[in-house]
């Protein structure tokens, strides 16, 4: 469990950044990131379990210690949230990139080249 | 719940690899789609509600209606 | 793959040794023994009277780096606008004649969008309530919102979007709705408590009305996320069915 846990986390962000670097579109790029992105959630919620923990929402007379940690739940409830504009924002950039460059590649977008 | 927890980690990290594989952004949708939804089920099995909640909207409609949209814009301009 | 992608795929392998090498150090999932979470586990409930124990930290212990993330939503939300502006204005000639180049929706894809945005809407007013008593809560409520708003451009098309949410309302609603939450957690400051302390009466955890600000912290986040939403998706739907032939 421990490894396939912790395996997948490792897997997403390889599978992602692996992506990212050599990705020949810039909106196949931002899915690679969205998928490097995911690693981070698997990896807080994965921190935070605890075995017989239950999800932390009080019903009636719960033994309070059986909670999975709220803490990493609340950073990756907003983060998912917070990630979904930023890969708007991400998008909006490659749409820009397009109509400048009229190629998604950024390979042929010269004036990027440093 | 551990064997849950196992199958859809796996599905998890074989649906990221998928996605980074599939070079055709048109194509690449579905499968970021499909990644959405089984991390949502993953967090459920995590006993994560909340996130799990947050997940299920952003995954399964927002982000590939966004992606849609932008393949939808760069192909109009003869891309 | 060229010499240049390989070093790079070179470096993000090494970097995932370097990774897993840190994760093998942590504890195993199962064994999470953060204190904080104890803590917090055993007095969040008794303390701020929310069932939703996630609500609570999201918006009290954890109030202030909240207010962080919602103001970086608000700046992604604010930059798509900006860099998706320009491109609008130039073809604002095509687009006061209405021209509308994806063809019409077909009447099962109205219906379904129709049935899931009724759907979405009630979701989205039903976490933003009840995001103290059970999971859920603004954020969650303003995706759910922004679904909504999704479903009304695929039920109606891009006119109906425009009548649904005209220029700037969404925009409106995205700034009144993070204000509102900034204010919200100033209040506490200022008869002298910490950002986003609770300033209402508790009541009776699981109640509607109870867990005093941290209902009016989700409906405000609602709003500002909801908003939000609605702003992007709007401004990526005009740019792909709204102004003729583009460019």
């Amino acid at each position: 469990m421990t490894a396939l846990a912790y395996g997948t986390v490792a897997v997403l962000l390889v599978a992602g950044l692996l992506g990212v670097v050599t990705t020949r579109n810039l909106i196949h790029l931002v899915g690679c990131l969205a998928v490097a992105q995911s690693s981070t959630y698997v990896l807080l919620l994965a921190v935070g379990l605890r075995s017989g923990g239950r999800a932390p929402v009080a019903t009636g007379a719960p033994p309070p210690t059986a909670f999975v940690d709220p803490v990493v739940q609340a950073l990756a409830l907003t983060d998912v949230v917070v990630g979904a504009v930023v890969t708007a924002l991400l998008l909006a950039l490659a749409i820009q990139a397009h109509k400048r460059f009229r190629t998604l590649d950024p390979r042929d977008m010269r004036s990027l080249r440093g | 719940m551990t064997a849950l927890r196992a199958i859809l980690l796996v599905a998890v990290a074989g649906l990221g690899v998928g996605a980074v594989a599939t070079r055709d952004p048109a194509r690449q949708v579905f499968v970021l789609g499909a990644l959405g939804l089984a991390l949502a089920a993953l967090f459920r099995a995590l006993e994560a509600p909340d996130v799990a909640l947050s997940q299920i909207v952003v995954g399964a409609a927002i982000t590939p209606a966004l992606f849609v949209l932008a393949l939808a814009k760069v192909r109009r301009r003869g891309g | 793959m060229t010499r240049r992608d390989a070093a790079a795929a070179g470096a993000v392998v090494a970097l995932g040794a370097v990774v897993l090498a840190g994760l093998a150090g942590l504890p195993a999932p199962g064994d999470a023994r953060s204190a904080m979470a104890a803590l917090i586990a055993s007095t969040a409930v008794q303390a701020r009277h929310a069932t939703d124990v996630v609500a609570t930290v999201t918006f009290d212990y954890r109030g202030f780096d909240t207010i962080g993330e919602e103001l970086m939503l608000l700046a992604a939300s604010v930059g798509v606008e900006l860099l998706l502006r320009p491109l609008r204005d130039e073809a604002l000639k095509l687009r006061r004649a209405a021209r509308i180049v994806a063809p019409s929706p077909s009447a099962a894809t109205r219906w379904s969008a129709r049935q899931a945005g009724v759907l979405a809407l009630v979701l989205g007013v039903a976490l933003a309530a009840h995001g103290h008593v059970s999971p859920g809560g603004g954020f969650q409520a303003g995706v759910a919102l922004g679904a909504a708003t999704l479903c009304v451009y695929l039920a109606s098309h891009l006119p109906g979007l425009r009548a649904v949410v005209p220029d700037h309302h969404a925009a409106i609603a995205e700034g009144a709705g993070a204000a509102a939450f900034v204010l919200l957690g100033g209040v506490s400051v200022a008869t002298g408590g910490a950002y986003l302390e609770n300033v209402l009466p508790l009541g009776t955890p699981g109640r509607l009305l109870s867990a005093g600000t941290i209902p009016v912290a989700n409906l405000a986040v609602a709003l500002a996320v909801g908003g939000s939403f609605a702003t992007v998706l709007k401004e990526f739907v005009e740019q792909a069915v709204g102004e003729g032939r583009g460019g």
